[in-house]
């Protein structure tokens, strides 16, 4: 069951099947002719040190504007859950043996950031700011 | 020197809870050695040979007194009363108990201390030439830059799992005395036509299995520019990176693979395309970092001549353990980790705390780290030099041979680390022994000697003028020797001679190498120069020729 993201809770939401899988070594690219189409992307985790989706789903967010869900699915530890949210995911399919409860203290361990996040993500107070984003 | 504010102190004490109740799942068989692992290497912890190591970062190389004698305090109770400075500039503590690692931290962070990012593949801490903000050629003080890249590092919400781990480098002067041209990123600082300051930007140097010098991908960044360009490259870098073998994984073999022009293509199209959304550094945001590097309250002073009418000994240590300072009146001053008969690069508590006591006294309460594994008080006034010279040698911290062949560079080796193959301490207490005369030190002049216990080159025996590598032959340890490596000045990789020799001809072969030195050189002609005059032949003979087959093994096929 994959959990929403709203600022510092986790939602439990209906398991929709997405609209595209992005694998760790596909090029976020192949998906932008139909982004205005696709409602839920998810991009898969392979493991624990699998770490090229973080890049995908910035870029999704900031170069070609995607406001649709984002979901991690895979394995998605409680530990990994801030970084996800601070680069641009809302939702999250956790692993097996991952709970709801473990993955919301994860998120709330830390009040403040150095690197700017994705708007969406839990607000933190931050050390170092971005450009303004002109799509949004 | 960079002071936390709320903000900081609020990141490192919720790293300090969440590393905490990490290893209360972990401990409580919540979290398995696989899953525990890359969270405990995030905050500096191995499991080794005799027990966990502790990696803390020293940020850039500098340390405040408070922040020593915390070291040393921790060092005491929870260790055996000693540490080692690595060339990285770090401490490594090579016996606490996984359980105390929590309360370790939560001291550290009490000084404004952390052992964030000093393992695991992510960016590590980054460092600085030790003689920042003092060398004379010094075009600007890099360390607010450096504090501006170890913040916009710390847990990088993108850049947290990447292929391998991830250097920088900052230096400041055009003589590199931070190794830059061997980390997967080297900054030098710059100045463009009109005045202003930015980078000349390097990537793609490494050293380990398959060791690189770095390539200038940029002539010129605007210092403005600095963290959306890093981060145009951790991009390329994480997304093209090899994944699939942990030997090819570093961004040096990437670049290669790609070959730098192409590389660079990708970095400044991506660099272009994320313009919009990368982070910014406001002139102000710069203004206030540099704010905490301004000058220290010097006396005015001129430079005189402190060792007129002194003993030989003292003589001896101001040459080769001083060095000029921008401000008239004043020394810089290496502390030598590298005393005959000790670790090179280990201190006891008992020294970090005299050390402590000593800079607040005679150097604005600081000490740095230096790239070699020595320590060094930046802002000595010259008329205290004696004074200063004597208290150090209290404490033996003032073994004059600093640049000299026993200044030598080495790793933990296999007596602690989990990955050598050979050991290097009682290899390097074999050398310290052979050359234990200081007059021929002297002579010999500046010969640097790196050692590391395996190919993971953390000794950097690639870049020394004598590089020593501990090989395993059948269980056996053997020593692979490589000439005319080089890291100041001209970045080089050096040779490997022939054949690896048997533990205990190392010190010997090393005197073989440096007789034919003393018996080619051209008046002042310092080692490497030599070497790059007359190669490899002539050593290669003296070490194998056919009076030294006995000692040796037959040449590996």
């Amino acid at each position: 069951m994959p959990y929403s993201l709203r600022q510092h809770e986790l939602v439990a939401v209906p398991d929709t099947p997405a609209d595209a899988l992005l694998h760790p070594a596909d090029a976020v690219e192949s998906l932008v002719p139909n982004l205005p189409k696709l409602r839920v992307i998810a991009i898969e985790f392979t493991g624990p040190s699998e770490g090229r989706g973080y890049t995908h789903a910035r870029v999704l967010r900031d170069r070609y504007a995607y406001r649709g869900e984002l979901r991690a699915v895979g394995h998605v530890k409680r530990d990994q859950i801030l970084f996800l949210a601070r680069c641009g995911f809302d939702s999250f399919e956790l692993a097996p043996g991952e709970t709801a409860a473990g993955a919301l203290s994860s998120l709330r361990v830390f009040s403040v950031a150095y690197a700017p996040a994705e708007a969406g993500a839990p607000r933190l107070r931050e050390r170092f700011g971005r450009r303004p984003n002109p799509a949004s | 020197m960079y002071r936390y504010d709320d903000l900081d102190q609020a990141l490192v004490e919720e790293r300090v809870a969440e590393f905490r109740e990490q290893t209360r799942r972990f401990l409580a068989g919540e979290l398995t050695e696989d899953e525990f692992k890359p969270l405990r290497l995030r905050n500096g912890l191995y499991i080794q040979r005799h027990a966990p190591m502790l990696r803390i970062a020293i940020p850039y190389g500098l340390l405040a007194s408070r922040q020593l004698r915390t070291l040393a305090g921790i060092a005491r109770r929870y260790d055996r009363g000693f540490g080692h400075f690595t060339t990285r500039q770090n401490l490594q503590l090579n016996w606490p108990r996984l359980e105390d690692v929590p309360d370790i931290l939560a001291e550290l962070a009490q000084v404004e201390m952390h052992a964030i990012q000093t393992s695991g593949n992510c960016i590590r801490n980054v460092t600085a030439d030790h003689l920042a903000g003092v060398a004379a050629d010094e075009i600007e003080d890099p360390r607010p830059w450096c504090e501006i890249i170890r913040q916009w590092s710390t847990l990088h919400p993108e850049f947290s799992y990447l292929p391998r781990k991830f250097k920088i480098a900052v230096t400041g002067s055009p003589a590199d005395r931070a190794a830059s041209e061997v980390h997967d990123i080297g900054l030098h600082m710059a100045r463009d036509a009109q005045g202003a300051m930015g980078f000349e930007v390097l990537v793609g140097g490494g050293l380990g299995r398959a060791p690189a010098i770095g390539q200038v991908i940029r002539q010129f960044l605007p210092g403005g520019e600095l963290l959306g360009y890093l981060e145009a490259i951790l991009r390329v870098y994480n997304r093209h990176g090899r994944r699939d073998n942990l030997n090819k994984a570093r961004i040096k073999v990437l670049v290669k693979s790609l070959g730098i022009d192409a590389f660079r293509g990708e970095v400044e199209a991506e660099w272009r395309a994320s313009a919009a959304f990368a982070p910014v550094l406001p002139r102000g945001q710069i203004e206030q970092f540099r704010a905490f590097f301004a000058p220290p309250a010097y006396e005015a002073s001129s430079d005189t001549d402190v060792t007129a009418a002194s003993e030989p000994a003292f003589r001896a240590w101001y040459r080769y353990n001083t060095r000029p300072h921008k401000v008239a009146g004043y020394r810089a001053v290496f502390v030598s980790l590298k005393a005959h008969g000790v670790a090179p690069g280990d201190a006891t508590s008992e020294q970090m705390e005299a050390l402590a006591d000593l800079a607040d006294r005679e150097s604005f309460g600081l000490i740095r780290a230096t790239h070699d594994q020595n320590l060094l008080l930046a802002d000595v006034r010259q008329s205290q030099l004696h004074a200063v010279w004597q208290e150090l040698r209290e404490h033996g911290l003032a073994m004059p041979n600093i640049g000299t062949l026993t200044d030598m560079i080495a790793c933990p080796g296999l007596d602690f680390c989990s990955l050598a193959n050979a050991g290097t301490i009682s290899v390097a207490k074999q050398i310290q022994a052979r050359f234990d005369d200081l007059d021929y030190l002297y002579d010999l002049g500046e010969i640097a000697i790196k050692m590391s216990g395996c190919m993971n080159a953390c000794g950097h025996h690639h870049v020394g003028h004598i590089g020593i590598l501990g090989v395993d032959k059948h269980g056996e340890e053997w020593y692979q020797i490589t000439l005319g490596g080089s890291v100041s000045g001209r970045t080089a990789l050096g040779e490997v001679i022939g054949p690896s020799v048997a533990q205990a001809d190392v010190a010997a072969t090393i005197e073989r190498i440096v007789e034919v030195y003393r018996a080619e050189r051209l008046e002042d002609e310092p080692f490497i120069e030599t070497y790059r005059r007359i190669g490899a032949a002539p050593f290669r003979a003296s070490v194998y020729g056919k009076e030294s087959q006995r000692a040796l093994q037959p040449a590996a096929a």
